[in-house]
This record gives C-alpha cells, sequence and structure tokens, in this order.
C-alpha cells in the first residue's frame, strides 16, 4: 500500500495541490471580504491580518486577486484543454481513420501550425482577435490543437488495422460510429496526458501574454497581469506583488505537470 | 502552346522527365529527398499565406500610425497609398509574394528600411542566444537526464523529475526578472541587463555575427569576455526552463535504451559500466533526443521574445514586438517566414539524418 | 568515440561560461578632460527625417542634429536645470529685425555657420528647408498657418546670408515656429544629391543619414540597441559649448532595468522612470529626481455627438465625478498638477476661474445624469492605449470614481495602431488622450483640439463662437486682447465639458546626482550638449 502510493506519489500529490486550487476557485471568491477590482486609498500596504497578501498600486487586495485569478485562470487552463482535446481528438481519428487525400491536406495545415512556437501562434491570433477572456482561450486552443491532432491520428492509423475495427466495420456499423464508439476511446490515453501538460502550458501562456500586454490586461485579476504590475516595484521592495500571485501560477501549473507525469507513470508509457 | 514549330527537343521533355523520375525512383533515398523537399516548400507556401492573411486582419491601420498625432484624412489616405495599403488585398499579396521571390521581404514602416536588411542585423544576436540556452540546456539537462534513467527508482531519480516538472512549470518572464533582481542588482554578479556588449566595447569585426566567436577570431580576449559576460545570465535562464522537458526526454529515451538486449549483453560480457553509458547508450538514447529538437527550438524562440525584452537584448523577438504594437505587417510577416523557414529547414535536416540512421523510418 | 568529444567540448564551453564570466568586465574608456554621457531610453529612435512624424526618441536625435534659425532663451532655474524662455537668441541668424506691421522678417545669418561637410550654412538652404516643409513630404504645412503663411514664396533669399519671410497678417507665433527643431536647416546640396525622380526630396536618404546643422552628429547608428552622438566639430558655437565628449543613447524597453541601471551607475540619464518608483529612487543619495512641470495635458475625451455625451450635463456629471485627486497622488505619485481649463496650467492666459466640477460633489453630478434622462446610469467604454500604464492606471481610478454616480466603465485597453486608428475615425466615445503644445500657446492648443474642422478634434467638439475667438487670438501681437478672448473661450469651453481635465505630469528625468546641464526647451527634447558631470 505504502509502495503503491509512493509509486503514484507524482499523481496523487498533483492531484492534491489541483483539488487546493479548485476548492479556493468555487468557494473563495465568497469568502473575500474585498472586491477584486475596487480601489482604495490603501494602497501598497504591506501583509498584515487585514491585508493578508498585502495591497497593490490601486489599493486592492492581493488575496483576494489572487483568489478570483484562481477561478480566472482555471477556468482559462481547463476550457483551453479540453476544447483542444476534443476538437483535435475528432480531427485527429477523422483523417487517421479515412487517410488518403484529406489526410494529407489537413496534415499540411497541421504542419503549417507547427512550424510556430505555439505562443508565439497565440501571440499574433490575440493580436488579430483582441484582448478578451474569450479570445485568450480561443487563441491559445488554437495553438494546442495540432497537439492533439498529430497524437490521435498516429494513433488512429496503428488501431484501425486491428481486428476489433474490422469487427465493428463488418458488423455494419456507419462509419462515424466505428470512429467515434469503437476506435477514439483506444486512442485517447496519450490524449489525455497531452490534455493535462496543455492546461499547465495553457496557464504559464495567458500570464505570458498578459504580461506582454496582450489578452487578459488590467484591471482584470490574473496572475499574468499581476505579476507584471509587480514586476514594476521589483527594485523598490514591494515583493509582495509579485511573489504570491507568481507562487500561485507556478504551483498551478506545477500541478498540471504532476498529473501528467503521474498518469503517464500509472499508463505505464514510458 | 508555342506558336513556333515543334522540334524534337520539345517532344523529348516528357519523356526525359519521366527518366528523370524513374532515376529517383530506383534510389529510395533520392526519392523520400525529393518528397521531403517537396513537402517543405508546399508547407513554406502555406505559411506564406498564413502569415500574409493573419497579419492583415490585424486591427488598426497603419498609415495612420506614421501619419502620427498631426494627422488629417487627406494625409492619411497619402501614407495609405505610398504603403499600398489603397489596393485590394489579394493585389496586395501578388506584389508581397512576387518581391518575395526577389527576396524582398518589404518596407518596415517604422524605420523605412528593407526588412531583410534588419532581420539580418538582429538574427545573430537572437541566434547567439538561442545557441548558448541550447548548449547550456544540454549541459544541465545530459547529465540529469542520465543520473535518472541510471538511478531509475531511487530518490536521485525522484528528485531530478520533480526538479525538471517544477522548471516546466515555471513562467520565464517572472524567473528573469527574478534573475536580474538577484545577480545584477542585489549581488552584482551579473553585468548590466543591456544588450551584449559594455558600453564602450567596440563590436568585434563581422564574421558570423556571434560576438563570442567574432571576438575570438579577431584575438581580442576582452571583448570575448564582455561577450561572454552579458551571454550567460539570460541565456541560463532560458537554459533552465528549456531544460526541464529535455531531461524528461532524456532521461525516458536512456530508459527505454539501457532496456535493450544488447546494452544487457555488453554488461553481461563485462563492458565497464561507464562505457556502457557514455558510448553505447548515450549514442543510442541521442535519437529520439534529436527528434524532438523542433519542439526544443520552438520552446528556445518564444522563451527568446521574452528574455529579449527583459534583458533589452536586441534581436527579433524584441523586433517582432515592437512591430506588432504599431502594426508595422511587414516586419512581423518577415518574422513569422524567417521562424518558419529555419524550423522547417531543422525538421528537413533532422528527418534525413534520422533516415540515415535508421532507413526504416524512410518506408513509412 | 566522436559524442564523448562533443560531450567534453560542451563541458569546456560551460566551464568558461562560468570561469570566464565572474570576473567582471571593465570597460576600457578614453578618459578625455570631458565625460561621455550615457542615457538610457525607453523607446527606440525610428528615423531622423526631420520633416516627418517620429517616435519621441527621434525628436530628440533630430533635435541635436539640425539648427533653427533662432532659438529659446534659457535661464538656470534654482535647480541648475536650463529652463527655456518664451524669449529668443538668434542661432544660426545672428540677429532679426521685424517690420512695423509685424508681417516682414528679416533674418541676418551668420557668415561664419558650417554644415557638418564644411560647407556654409546659407540663406539658400533655410529657403530648400521652408520649400520642402511647406510643398514637400512630412506634416509641417500643418504649421505655417501658425505665421499666417500659405506659399512658399512668401520665403525670399535676399542674398546668401539674408532671408526674409512675408507673412500674410501680423501673427503670434511667427518666432516660435521658426524657432522650432523642424525648421532646422537641411542642406540644399545634400538633399538634391541624394534625391532621385522618385524620391525628389530625398526623404531616403534622409531616414537614416543627416548632415547636421546642430551641435551633433550620429557616428554610431544600431538601431535597437545604441547610437553615439558625437560633438559636431563645425557646429557655430564651437566646441567649448559641449559639457560632454560624446552622449551616448542606449535603447532599454524595460523600466525596471533602467531604474537599476541608473542605480548601479551603469547609465548617467534614464527617461520613462514609472511615476510609482520615484520616491524609492530619490532616497538614493547618487540619484537626482528631476520633475519638470510642463504644459502636456492629459484628458478624458467625451464625443459630442454620441450619446449619451452628446448632452453636456451628463459630459459636466462625469467632469464631477473623475476622482482628480486620487489620480494625480497615485498615478503621478504626486508628480503633477490638475488643469482646470482647457489651456494647460503654466501657459498664457490660464484661469481656473470657471471650473466647479469640484472633487468630491457627486450629488450635483448625479441630479445632472437625472435631469439628462441617464438617472440609472450606463455602460460606457473607456478606451485607453495599453502601452501607456499611466493611462491604463488613470483609467481605473475614472472607473472607480463614475461608479459612484451609476456609470459603469469598462476598460478598454488596445495597441497603439489600433487606438490611432480608433480615435482618427473621430467616433470613439469615451477615450482618455493627451496633447502638448510645441507651441507653447494657449491659441495653437485651442486650434488643433477645439476648432469644428481641425483634426485632432477627436472629440467633435463644434462651437462657432469660440472659432472665432480662437482665430482672433491666433493673429493679434496685442497681449492685452489676446488675454481677454483666451479668457472668454476658457469660459465656454470649460462650460461645455467636452474634456474632463485630468492632470499634466511633470516631465521626470532622473539623473545620478553628478550630472549637469539638464535643458528644457519648449518640444521637451533633451539638447546633449548641455549635459555634463561633475566629480
Amino acid at each position: 500500500m505504502l509502495r503503491m502510493l509512493l509509486r503514484h506519489f507524482t499523481l496523487l500529490l498533483g492531484s492534491a495541490i489541483l483539488m487546493g486550487f479548485i476548492a479556493v476557485a468555487w468557494v473563495g471568491p465568497d469568502q473575500m471580504k474585498y472586491e477584486p477590482e475596487k480601489v482604495s486609498r490603501n494602497t501598497y500596504e504591506k501583509p498584515s491580518p487585514e491585508y493578508r497578501f498585502g495591497t497593490d498600486k490601486f489599493g486592492r487586495d492581493i488575496l483576494t486577486r489572487v483568489v478570483y485569478a484562481t477561478r480566472l485562470d482555471l477556468r482559462i487552463a481547463m476550457t483551453v484543454a479540453v476544447v483542444s482535446f476534443v476538437v483535435g481528438s475528432v480531427i485527429g481519428a477523422i483523417v487517421g481513420y479515412y487517410g488518403g487525400r484529406l489526410d494529407s491536406i489537413l496534415m499540411r495545415g497541421v504542419d503549417i501550425l507547427f512550424a510556430f512556437p505555439a505562443f508565439l501562434l497565440a501571440m499574433v491570433i490575440t493580436g488579430v482577435l483582441g484582448d478578451s477572456e474569450k479570445n485568450v482561450i480561443t487563441a491559445v486552443t488554437i495553438a494546442y490543437i495540432p497537439y492533439f491532432v498529430r497524437l490521435t491520428r498516429g494513433q488512429m492509423l496503428t488501431v484501425r488495422t486491428l481486428q476489433y475495427a474490422d469487427a465493428a466495420i463488418s458488423i455494419g456499423n456507419p462509419s462515424w460510429r466505428v470512429i467515434l464508439i469503437h476506435l477514439l476511446p483506444n486512442t485517447l490515453t496519450p490524449s489525455l496526458i497531452q490534455m493535462s501538460m496543455v492546461a499547465g502550458w495553457a496557464i504559464l501562456d495567458t500570464a505570458g501574454l498578459a504580461f506582454l500586454g496582450l489578452g487578459i490586461t488590467s484591471p482584470t485579476a490574473e496572475w499574468g497581469v499581476m505579476i507584471s504590475d509587480g514586476a514594476q516595484r521589483i527594485t523598490t521592495g514591494e515583493w509582495w506583488m509579485w511573489l504570491y500571485p507568481g507562487a500561485a501560477l507556478v504551483l498551478a501549473a506545477f500541478a498540471f505537470n504532476l498529473i501528467g507525469d503521474g498518469l503517464r507513470n500509472l499508463l505505464r508509457l514510458q | 502552346m508555342t506558336t513556333t514549330p515543334d522540334t524534337g527537343a520539345m517532344d523529348n521533355s516528357p519523356s526525359l522527365w519521366l527518366t528523370f523520375w524513374e532515376i529517383i525512383r530506383s534510389y529510395p533515398l533520392l526519392h523520400y529527398l525529393f518528397r521531403r523537399l517537396g513537402l517543405a516548400l508546399l508547407t513554406l507556401v502555406g505559411i506564406v499565406v498564413v502569415a500574409f492573411f493573419l497579419t492583415s486582419v490585424l486591427p488598426g491601420n497603419p498609415a495612420v500610425v506614421r501619419a502620427g498625432p498631426l494627422a488629417n484624412e487627406e494625409r492619411i489616405q497619402k501614407y495609405e497609398k505610398e504603403m499600398g495599403l489603397d489596393r485590394p488585398l489579394a493585389v496586395q499579396f501578388g506584389d508581397y509574394v512576387i518581391h518575395l521571390g526577389q527576396g524582398n521581404l518589404g518596407e518596415s514602416w517604422t524605420s523605412r528600411r528593407p526588412v531583410q536588411d534588419e532581420l539580418k542585423e538582429r538574427l545573430p544576436a537572437t541566434a547567439e542566444l538561442g545557441i548558448a540556452a541550447f548548449v547550456a540546456t544540454l549541459a544541465i539537462s545530459l547529465p540529469l537526464g542520465i543520473l535518472a534513467a541510471v538511478y531509475s527508482g531511487t530518490a536521485i531519480d525522484w528528485a531530478i523529475r520533480l526538479f525538471a516538472t517544477f522548471g516546466a512549470s515555471v513562467a520565464l518572464f517572472w524567473l528573469a526578472l527574478i534573475c536580474i533582481h538577484l545577480f545584477y542588482y542585489k549581488w552584482h554578479i551579473a553585468p548590466p541587463p543591456l544588450d551584449r556588449l559594455t558600453i564602450g566595447i567596440d563590436e568585434p569585426p563581422n564574421v558570423t555575427g556571434f560576438f563570442t566567436i567574432d571576438s575570438l577570431l579577431a584575438g581580442d580576449i576582452d571583448t570575448f569576455r564582455d561577450a561572454l559576460n552579458h551571454l550567460w545570465l539570460p541565456a541560463l535562464t532560458l537554459a533552465f526552463v528549456v531544460s526541464a522537458p529535455m531531461t524528461k526526454m532524456i532521461r525516458a529515451a536512456m530508459l527505454d535504451v539501457l532496456d535493450k538486449d544488447f546494452i544487457r549483453t555488453a554488461r553481461a560480457v563485462g563492458v565497464p559500466f561507464r562505457q556502457i553509458i557514455l558510448v553505447d547508450a548515450l549514442r543510442n538514447a541521442f535519437i529520439p533526443v534529436l527528434t524532438t529538437s523542433g519542439i526544443v527550438f520552438g520552446y528556445l524562440v518564444a522563451g527568446n521574445v521574452i528574455v529579449e525584452r527583459v534583458f533589452s537584448w536586441a534581436g527579433i523577438g524584441q523586433y517582432v514586438w515592437q512591430a506588432l504594437d504599431v502594426n508595422n505587417l511587414n516586419a512581423v510577416r518577415g518574422f513569422i517566414l524567417l521562424i518558419a523557414t529555419v524550423y522547417i529547414l531543422l525538421n528537413l535536416v533532422i528527418d534525413l539524418l534520422y533516415s540515415l540512421i535508421d532507413p526504416r523510418i524512410r518506408l513509412n | 568515440m566522436k559524442k564523448r568529444s562533443v560531450f567534453s567540448c560542451v563541458l569546456l564551453f560551460v566551464v568558461l561560461l562560468f570561469g570566464i564570466s565572474s570576473q567582471l568586465a571593465v570597460p576600457a574608456q578614453a578618459q578625455n578632460e570631458k565625460p561621455p554621457i550615457i542615457i538610457a531610453y525607453d523607446g527606440d529612435i525610428d528615423h531622423i527625417e526631420p520633416m516627418q512624424f517620429r517616435s519621441v526618441a527621434a525628436y530628440d536625435a533630430t533635435a541635436n542634429l539640425y539648427e533653427p534659425l533662432i532659438t529659446q532663451v534659457v535661464v538656470p532655474n534654482e535647480n541648475g536645470e536650463l529652463v527655456g524662455q518664451a524669449e529668443f537668441e538668434g542661432a544660426i541668424a545672428e540677429s532679426w529685425d521685424v517690420s512695423e506691421d509685424g508681417t516682414t522678417f528679416t533674418f541676418h545669418l551668420r557668415p561664419d555657420a558650417k554644415f557638418a561637410d564644411g560647407t556654409p550654412i546659407t540663406a539658400n538652404d533655410y529657403k530648400y528647408t521652408f520649400d520642402r516643409a511647406i510643398t514637400g513630404p512630412g506634416y509641417l504645412a500643418l504649421l505655417t498657418p501658425f505665421m499666417a503663411i500659405d506659399s512658399a514664396d512668401q520665403v525670399q533669399v535676399v542674398d546668401d546670408y539674408t532671408l526674409q519671410i512675408t507673412t500674410n497678417r501680423p501673427a503670434a507665433l511667427t518666432e516660435t515656429i521658426v524657432g522650432f527643431q523642424v525648421f532646422g536647416a537641411i542642406s540644399q546640396a545634400t538633399a538634391e544629391a541624394n534625391a532621385t525622380a522618385d524620391d525628389p526630396w530625398a526623404e531616403q536618404y534622409f531616414h537614416q543619414n543627416s548632415n547636421s546643422s546642430g551641435p551633433y552628429v550620429i557616428t554610431e547608428w544600431n538601431q535597437g540597441v545604441e547610437y553615439v552622438f558625437e560633438p559636431n566639430p563645425n557646429y557655430w558655437r564651437g566646441l567649448d559649448f559641449f559639457q560632454n565628449s560624446a552622449t551616448i543613447f542606449r535603447v532599454v524597453p524595460e523600466a525596471s532595468t533602467r531604474e537599476q541601471l541608473l542605480r548601479t551607475g551603469d547609465v548617467d540619464v534614464a527617461l520613462g522612470i514609472p511615476f510609482s518608483s520615484l520616491d524609492a529612487l530619490a532616497q538614493d543619495s547618487n540619484i537626482t529626481i528631476h520633475a519638470i512641470p510642463t504644459t502636456r495635458i492629459y484628458h478624458l475625451g467625451m464625443n459630442n455627438t454620441i450619446a449619451p455625451f452628446d448632452d453636456a450635463r451628463v459630459r459636466q456629471a462625469v467632469s464631477m465625478a473623475v476622482p482628480y485627486d486620487a489620480i494625480i497622488e497615485n498615478v503621478l505619485a504626486g508628480y503633477g498638477q490638475q488643469p482646470k481649463s482647457p489651456v494647460s496650467v503654466g501657459m498664457e492666459g490660464y484661469t481656473d476661474e470657471y471650473w466647479n466640477y469640484g472633487d468630491g460633489d457627486l450629488d450635483a453630478a448625479r441630479a445632472l445624469l437625472d435631469e439628462a434622462g441617464y438617472g440609472d446610469g450606463f455602460e460606457i467604454d473607456l478606451t485607453v492605449p495599453q502601452e501607456d500604464q499611466g493611462r491604463v492606471d488613470a483609467a481605473t481610478w475614472i472607473q472607480a470614481g463614475l461608479a459612484e454616480i451609476g456609470i459603469t466603465v469598462n476598460i478598454n485597453a488596445v495597441p497603439t495602431a489600433q487606438f490611432s486608428e480608433l480615435l482618427y475615425s473621430h467616433e470613439l466615445p469615451f477615450f482618455i488622450e493627451q496633447w502638448y503644445s510645441w507651441g507653447n500657446d494657449p491659441f495653437y492648443q485651442l486650434t488643433f483640439n477645439f476648432k469644428c474642422d481641425s483634426f485632432p478634434n477627436y472629440v467633435n467638439y463644434c462651437n462657432p463662437e469660440v472659432d472665432a475667438l480662437i482665430d482672433a487670438g491666433t493673429f493679434s501681437r496685442d497681449p492685452q486682447e489676446r488675454a481677454d478672448l483666451i479668457r472668454r473661450a476658457q469660459q465656454i469651453i470649460v462650460e461645455d465639458a467636452p474634456w474632463a481635465f485630468l492632470y499634466q505630469p511633470d516631465l521626470v528625468i532622473a539623473t545620478r546626482s553628478n550630472v549637469t546641464g539638464l535643458a528644457l526647451f519648449n518640444d521637451l527634447t533633451l539638447r546633449y550638449a548641455y549635459l555634463g558631470k561633475t566629480e
């Protein structure tokens, strides 16, 4: 039992941290006594019983903002992960199953998207779409869809030659049923691991974009926005401004990465 | 097609082509090479299209930016005309492609200089930082990855994996700010985060554009030292983040290889363990590492954009960031094409190398 | 075997990387008697074509490359800063006469003034410069109406060293405009040598090159990184005038980096330091903060032709609800002042007597909204350029202030290119913009911002009476008449409230304490020659 626990320590640790974050995102905002965007004259207050994490340049409570940001950032990360996973897997499954011309055309498209580093692609797409939560999600999702297309397609190429595929077809199932019900589920394991990783990357990308002034912008409570605000004070000693949101950001990304690692371990895909 | 009477040469050409193809087809490697080149070219064409149209829908009118605060409609229209923005998008695209064919990436709308000249000036700065970061990444990941694989399942493995997972979770801009604060401002170990050389030190004569290499070629040890002094902190910052996925890849590849029969055999016949690890295992583990260089390249380029901004490093990452704010479209397009081309070439070379090493791949 | 050697190479490189870099390299600087000055800029020079709009930093560059006929007199203040006055003195022109009716200006040029290439600066060069300004590329044709000039023929060469400008009618700003850096001498010979059929004014050449008539020449052009300005050996004031051996312009985009560089003494002057960092920076005894009041005016623009701001009562209510003190205290950290008129504080004729939108009178504001039919408030986007942290921050305070009277503000921070386009469409309902008058003149300021047909009048304000007042003032050289006119114009505009007047930030330049000779002209650009260092 203990061995078992140790074996999956990363998965457990990651899940525990993530559960903690989800709990904070779920009930945290209601527990706060301040509002995330409400300004006050108490600017740059040190952490104190009144303001646990201190206040920022608008006298806003950093703890409150970190908690609200948790809700926002988790929402973005999970939406990106789920949508890119679903869209990418379905596309990958279809092109992998049918192959042929459709496959080569679509995979050229995927190659084109892959030729841009995901972060830069997200940067340009956010620039085109403008700054909003929806647009960040769209941009980052587009950047990660190719990962899932490629993964699922590769898996599909293998499973479609297996016997049960033939069996499913021979008993008269329509193609969509064969793809979605019979084959796709057998290709998803690597994508699930990838999904956890993508959630972590999405958090880092969202914050990175915000640092460059793209996507989520001030005064919204978002970790990247808060770090960017705090970065201006890095020489003047208001460490609480960049430390707490930075720590939250790293810890959240850490949790997703741990889960990804743990899943890989669990599913013995080394 | 032509009005001139056909001669034998015309008749011959299709069959000449056929012969050509037959020759190529009879050599699988050559055939593979041609197919890959063709695909790469196709991808590039797609990228040109995407880069052009994606950037042209960026909100904001570049002519307005050029006109400045004392603008009026007449002047904005004049600039639109000058910059070719008054024509239909399809015509603009045709023009862009024709210029591209002549090796001309268009004019940068802020400095009014050819974009290719500006990119050429700035590319070495990015490349030097990127390559230094890559070398540092290898220097960190190789020993860690090997250690983790050799001591798989022990506390060492556990610690290294945790470190790698943590490294993959650190926001680069946050790390860069902290590094500058600590190394430069607090401890005075690093020089001011101001580009590539100390003020007053002249650039070495341009050979490669890499200050570290050019200064050595010129025999100028002081400049070399200064260039290196400016390079290490941004390079290590970048390397820290990139080494996380790299360590994992090396570890996984090593574990795979160590499990192979030939390693077991080698151990059984008494080849020293050190030699097995450093020569046989490492060589074989290198293949999967090589194939993932594309991903690492992506990490490095994206990381460069942020590191260059924080360290005032005048590379193409800074360049595109400034260009994006004022809709300097030709500059943004030039950057995208450059990155994509390098990436595609890199993948092509990797695939070719790979197929040389492992002929089975060609069949796919 | 091969792999091993690669590996050892890597190790060797890493050892070198750590080993060598641990010793700080000391730059070998030539020890002249005058020191070089290193300035950390927050922006880059895009180009130095003197008649095209360019980046803020590029105006600094051109101010040191092109010498006008006359220039502002500077007088040191108690902090040792050299402050430009309303009076002018000869630069390339030794002296000038004005005819009795105020329409003919005769400039007598110095016979010994030369361009950087050694050729003499003559009246023909200025004639060429004005021709280029009025009929050539660039935006300067928008400035000549203030001199009451509409044709290049009104600038005449009398002889090689005498230039005559004849205006249509007396204008208040003729000298001021002639003294602008953008009317600094361009060498006709250089321009013509580099002109082509497609490019008759040699714009392409002047984007990166100059034949300096001013104090400096650029000896190193490393775009995005560094520019070196060295004294122009042919400058008319001679080499003794220079307080430094060279001025080095460094591009440092990140604000915290600029601060740290200044603290460690790696640069002598740092521009664009965020206001919020100034108090902490001022604690450092090696650093002096020069905070110089300027007339740059930031305002909350309310579009007079778009609901709900087409109702003056709504604009007045907003003017009442803006938390002015909080903005100045927090966004500017106290380094600025609140204007109470469309004429900036410190400008001729400024008065605050018509402004009665005092901080905190929210019941009156609510009553006005109610009268206008917005008793339940409304929701509106406030557009700001995201590159300007100050404006984004001010928007946050405005958001809080307007919430008190039931107006829900959504802050819309957009990239520069997009902001300009939205602004120039004249269809932006609610935005924060800034204005700075190079002419440092109230009528100049009102002309651009409030005349019905003016392009930068982004709030679409239109009042024929105001237009008439502005015209009368622009073409009057009588101080008393001008004072009366500007007073009345302010009364009307403050009442109509097309802008809420937000703040006038100080121009903040942080320097090492031993830096001397910070000179401030109307165009707010740095004149490098005055900058020196004490030991």
